[in-house]
């Protein structure tokens, strides 16, 4: 097990698309798990592949309270339902911000799983937010750019400031 | 995404700050500037304050519950122990709810799987609180507090009063008020704090009281105004030492019997013949508290006087402007009040010695100048020699452990020594500026010879031209050339002082 390494907001790196996976191997199952712990020591509740620089289809989540529910999904696609709500989100790649951000109420995931079977599910409340959320990172968007521009601004000078 | 907003949990936060502090070595300081917060709230910054200030203690604490130590990745549950025994010690919060609160941030932090553990661990000490077999009141307790070398190095110099120098250390420091007496009369400030409720005490200096409960700033009756500024009692010697050794300086002058301390009273200043002002030189004068006291203080005597304010950051140099605005030091003079007999004075910036009288007294507008540079650089000549210079050197600042709770967790033994070289540059280099005739007091916040009398030897070794002057302070105690002040409850800071005479003979 290892903890991973996660990059920053305006690390341009994070802008990259996600490939498929291809390969289903022990390396895929021992990358799953360090995602796994890297989430839970920031602590976090869920990570995408691409905030660790690997730029595959891999996100994974959690947001029980006692943190043994762990979900992973690998080349995950959402269908998306229900009215848009605002809650309030957070990334562990721009740390310390927080903002309301309108996402879709539902939605149904489906993805493969690490030995490459497949899978659907559907979800509500704070884990279908987060699964929005997580999928976003894969296509290289991040929670700010749905802020105006003003505040995505300020965000990525005050983050570029701390990293300096 | 994470796993909650972090000011949702307070203890989690605290957490964090105390562990920016222990892991990578950040001062309270710095959290306060980038992780504001996390220290946003009194509760917040009580406990990591406090926390900070007891740590080593209730570390020990805790490990004698602990059958193992943690892994460093689960050192943020032991600084949740941290925080929880705090609260079990020295806060009112009842043990029940200061436990479950405690217990709960384990899940916010992600670890449930620890609750069990912070909740037998803070159990067991609730527990030897009820039975008194956890004294946290005595010096055992405030020795546990300082890092073993630092407890030891302050017992070997002070044998007989290191026992109060580190109670001291463990205390909190008082809220004393400096008067802006040119602006706002003693009895007047007074007056407006019996209107506001707030109680004080009286010290040994006119202008200088101490409050009985310490409140933020800003909530200060006459701030706005600039009547008051905030600064320790201790540091507050400075502006009257220097004050006394230029009212002997002018009689001496006078008595043409340089070297030779007369019992020169202050009004001597005022009657100095020459209608030339002292020139006066504050080496190292962020944040400006002394010397806003010191011309303040010449200020209320009517001396004519202008004063060169260096520091080496600009930045801190700005903020020290700030302050200076608020207590109306660099106003320009068309707003100056003249027309009551305490609330006078406001300084013109530029050179240009200005005077406005007022029936009663006669005023002179004087200039404060603010300048960046290093004060160990020749370089740093600011035009000419000066009457009196404040070198307040950069130190260790071992005098101030009760303020910087963080210190005790930071410190290492070479500090005591790592500015040393830098107080002997600085003073080779003043030294060269100072009048045959002048004076310079050195001051460090240092309760320790390295940094004090050690430097001042060495200087005096190699300059036969500085000589010692005696200084008698109302607190602390004569060294074998200065004067130390050592912190106490209630009382200054730990400070050290020392005026030196340049004679005029070589
Ligand atoms: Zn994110």
């Amino acid at each position: 097990m290892a903890l991973l390494n996660i990059l920053h907001h305006p690390d341009p790196r994070l802008r990259t698309v996600a490939e498929p996976v291809t390969i289903f191997d022990a390396a895929l199952q021992q990358f799953a798990e360090d995602m796994l712990e890297t989430m839970y020591a920031a602590p976090g509740i869920g990570l995408a592949a691409t905030q660790v620089n690997v730029h595959k289809k891999v996100i994974v989540i959690d947001v029980s309270e006692e943190k043994d529910t762990p979900y992973v999904f690998v080349n995950p696609t959402l269908a998306l339902f229900g009215e848009k709500i605002a809650g309030e989100e957070g990334c562990l790649s721009v740390p310390d911000y927080f903002d309301s951000v309108l996402r879709s109420e539902r939605v149904k995931v489906s993805a493969v799983n690490t030995q490459g079977e497949a899978f659907t599910m559907e979800a509500e409340g704070l884990l279908s937010i987060c699964i929005q959320h997580e999928c976003d990172h894969l296509a290289g968007r991040l929670f700010v750019d749905y802020l105006s521009t003003l505040k995505r601004n300020r965000i990525t000078k005050k983050l570029r400031q701390a990293g300096a | 995404m994470p796993s909650t907003k972090p000011s949702t949990n307070i203890r989690a936060q605290v957490v964090h700050g105390l562990q920016q502090i222990t892991e990578q070595g950040r001062t309270l300081d710095w959290l306060l500037e980038h992780r504001s917060n996390w220290c946003e709230t009194p509760l917040q910054r009580e406990l990591l304050y406090g926390c900070a200030r007891h740590y080593d203690a209730l570390a020990a604490t805790i490990d004698t519950y602990l059958k193992k130590p943690f892994k460093p990745k689960d050192q943020d549950i032991y600084a949740l122990m941290i925080v929880g025994a705090y609260q079990l010690i020295f806060m009112k919060t009842p043990s029940y709810a200061a436990i479950n609160e405690t217990v709960n941030a384990a899940r916010v932090l992600s670890k449930p799987w620890a609750k069990g553990l912070v909740n037998a661990v803070l159990r067991q000490i609730d527990r030897s609180i009820q039975t008194d077999e956890l004294v946290t009141s005595g010096i055992e307790w405030a020795a546990l507090c300082h890092p073993t070398w630092l407890s030891q190095k302050i017992q070997t110099q002070y044998p007989q009063r290191w026992q109060a120098v580190l109670l001291a250390n463990n205390s909190r420091a008082p809220m004393t008020l400096r008067i802006n007496t040119p602006r706002c009369s003693i009895a007047a400030y007074c007056a407006m704090l019996d209107a506001a409720g707030m109680r004080y005490q009286t010290t040994s200096l006119d202008e200088t009281v101490t409050l009985d409960q310490p409140l933020p700033a800003e909530d200060l009756p006459g701030w706005g105004e600039g009547y008051v500024s905030v600064q320790d009692l201790g540091t507050q010697f400075a502006a009257h030492l220097l004050c006394q050794h230029l009212a002997e300086q002018s009689t001496t002058a006078v008595a043409s019997e340089p070297g030779v301390p007369s019992d020169g009273t202050a009004a001597g200043i005022s009657e100095n013949p020459k209608s030339e002002p002292l020139r006066i030189l504050d080496a190292c004068t962020a944040p400006g508290g002394k010397l806003f006291h010191l011309h303040e203080r010449l200020l209320a005597k009517g001396t004519v006087h202008e004063i060169v304010a260096v520091d080496a950051i600009q930045k801190r140099l700005d903020a020290t402007e700030t302050i200076g605005k608020r207590l109306q030091h660099f106003n320009s003079p068309e707003n100056a009040d003249s027309s009551g007999n305490d609330l006078v004075g406001n300084i013109a910036k530029n050179s240009d010695l200005t005077k406005v009288g007022s029936a009663q007294t006669m005023l002179t507008i004087s200039p404060l100048q603010l300048i960046c540079g290093d004060a160990s650089q020749d370089t740093l000549t600011a035009g000419g020699e000066f009457d009196a210079i404040l070198l307040d050197a950069p130190c260790s600042g071992s005098g101030t452990l009760r303020r910087h709770p963080d210190m005790r967790l930071l410190m290492q033994p070479e500090q005591l020594t790592a500015h040393t070289e830098l107080q002997a540059a600085m003073l080779r280099n003043l030294w060269q500026q100072l009048k045959p005739g002048g004076t310079l007091l050195y001051v460090t916040c240092s309760i320790f010879a390295e940094e004090n009398d050690a430097v001042i030897e060495q200087f005096m070794a190699e300059n036969s031209t500085a000589c010692g002057l005696s200084c008698a302070l109302p607190h602390g105690e004569a060294t074998h050339l200065g004067w130390q002040i050592l912190p106490s409850l209630n009382g200054p800071d730990g400070l050290y002082f020392c005026a030196l005479y340049k004679t005029t003979q070589q």
